[in-house]
């Protein structure tokens, strides 16, 4: 299973592997891991499992949809070029390795 | 651990941090109350009693991701099974709880009698009943559990079931509306308001979620009542306007009550919903009432009494009545909002504070 890194919004590092498909959300909150709280249950439209993608891997992740694009416009965290929601994001053997960074506010 | 009631006079504990709460519901407020709790540092026992015997999961995605088949059940889940085990929060799934004695301080419920210190009442809302005559074997079908969900999809992925009515367009019935629509159902709306989703959105957005939907082919008629149900070899519904519409599935989506009897037979105050102040605590001091089922004065409505049925709601007053039990009183005071899917759509809602506070949900 493809190991990810997660940084928390505390800035503690937990690495967890995890099952191919499941998303980088799923992986953050049933691994309790503080800073995401992916209040719709992954349905892309609350902007509260805002993520920083560690930069080698961003070539590496799934295009971002319309809706994605929209919701990001609203997240709390400032928006970067690494942003992504986290409920967007399934895990691929490609992923091997990331470092997903947790902003502090959602 | 959670002492059942058979060593009576326990001194009390003076730490808050030690003693002992319950809470009734294992939705969005339930588990966040749970986990809120924890990452205070509360040290007590934690038990979670919920009606539904599934592993708890999140209700907004039922309409969404998990009827579409893009969201599975494991996918649904607020946390691992681990995390109940190493956070020690206890869950009785399954299990009804019949009674709160205020006086005793307990919950009775079908495995026996438990004493809380705090009681937190995250019961949420049942759904409203078509209030019409029905003929026929079946019922219409309403959407809420999990177990829901199985068996909406399940009836309109069979095989020969093409038109569809959806009595209700608000957001239950618009969302399967949408992904009926979607799978290239016949799908007709029928809507007693003028306007879909008139009680939180503004007309502008009502039109652009019709015209969103008539795009997709959605008959939708708006100002109509349903006057009453036959099912024969198809359902057949009355309409107030004379007409008629038949259909191989019909779906009821009309709102929905807060669940507050068991909290009303305790004698705690009630009224659209349970009674509580800015800390979320209800007419019976250690009682707290979060989410769907509260009624709280909301300081964006000026002060009115709220009940708001919406995710955000549900999450921030868990955070809030943990910080109070644990010691810390902080008061709820979040703006109103939610957000929703619907056909190729993403809002952030805020919510008309004015709508809000009228004492029902969608009316049919």
């Amino acid at each position: 299973m493809p190991q990810i890194t997660y940084i928390d919004s505390d800035g503690n590092k937990h690495q967890v592997e995890l099952p191919l498909g499941a998303t980088i959300m799923e992986g953050a909150v049933q691994n309790d891991i503080k800073g995401i709280i992916a209040e719709c249950g992954g349905s892309c439209m609350c902007a509260t499992c805002h993520c920083y993608i560690g930069e080698k891997y961003l070539d590496k992740l799934p295009e971002m949809e319309e809706e994605e694009d929209e919701m990001l416009e609203g997240a709390v965290a400032p928006r970067t070029e690494r942003s992504r929601l986290g409920c967007q994001v399934r895990i691929s053997n490609a992923l091997d390795g990331l470092v997903v960074e947790i902003p502090q506010e959602q | 651990m959670l002492l059942p009631l058979l060593v009576p006079n326990i001194p009390p504990n003076s730490n808050p941090m030690k003693k002992n709460v319950i809470i009734i519901g294992a939705g969005h407020a339930g588990i966040q109350a749970a986990a809120s709790l924890r990452e205070e540092g509360f040290e007590g026992s934690i038990c979670i009693f919920s009606e539904d015997a599934d592993f708890p999961y999140q209700k907004p995605p039922l309409s969404k991701g998990y009827l579409d088949g893009s969201q599975q059940k494991n996918s649904i889940m607020f946390r691992s099974e681990a995390w109940y085990e190493n956070n020690q929060v206890e869950l009785k799934l399954g299990e009804l709880v019949v009674k709160v004695d205020i006086s005793q301080k307990t919950v009775h419920a079908t495995s026996g009698e438990y004493a809380f210190d705090f009681l937190v009442f995250a019961t949420g809302a049942y759904n409203r009943e078509l209030p019409i005559p029905i003929k026929g074997t079946d019922q219409p079908l309403y959407l809420r559990t999990m177990k829901d969900a199985d068996c909406l999809k399940e009836a309109l992925d069979q095989e020969g079931v093409q038109d569809i009515l959806v009595i209700g367009g608000g957001f239950i019935g618009l969302e399967v509306a949408a992904y009926a629509a979607k799978s290239g159902k016949k799908v007709t709306v029928v809507e007693y308001q003028p306007r879909l989703m008139q009680r939180v959105l503004p007309p502008m957005l009502s039109e652009h979620f019709a015209a969103k939907h008539q795009a997709y082919g959605v008959d939708l008629r708006m100002g109509v009542g349903v006057q009453d149900l036959t099912q024969d070899s198809k359902w057949l519904a009355s309409l107030s306007t004379g007409e008629s519409v038949t259909a191989d599935q019909v779906i009821v989506g009309i709102g929905v009550l807060p669940s507050q009897v068991l909290a009303q037979e305790a004698g705690i105050r009630c009224s659209n919903g349970i009674e509580v102040n800015a800390y979320c605590e209800t007419s019976v001091a250690g009682i707290y009432a979060i989410g769907d089922c509260a009624l709280h004065p909301n300081p964006f409505a000026k002060g009115q009494m709220v009940r708001l049925e919406s995710v955000q709601n549900a999450v921030d007053q868990a955070k809030v009545i943990a910080s109070t039990i644990c010691g810390k009183p902080s008061s709820y005071h979040q703006c109103l909002g939610f957000g929703r899917t619907n056909i190729t759509s993403n809002y952030k809602w805020p919510v008309y504070p004015k709508a809000m506070t009228n004492s029902s949900s969608e009316e049919m």
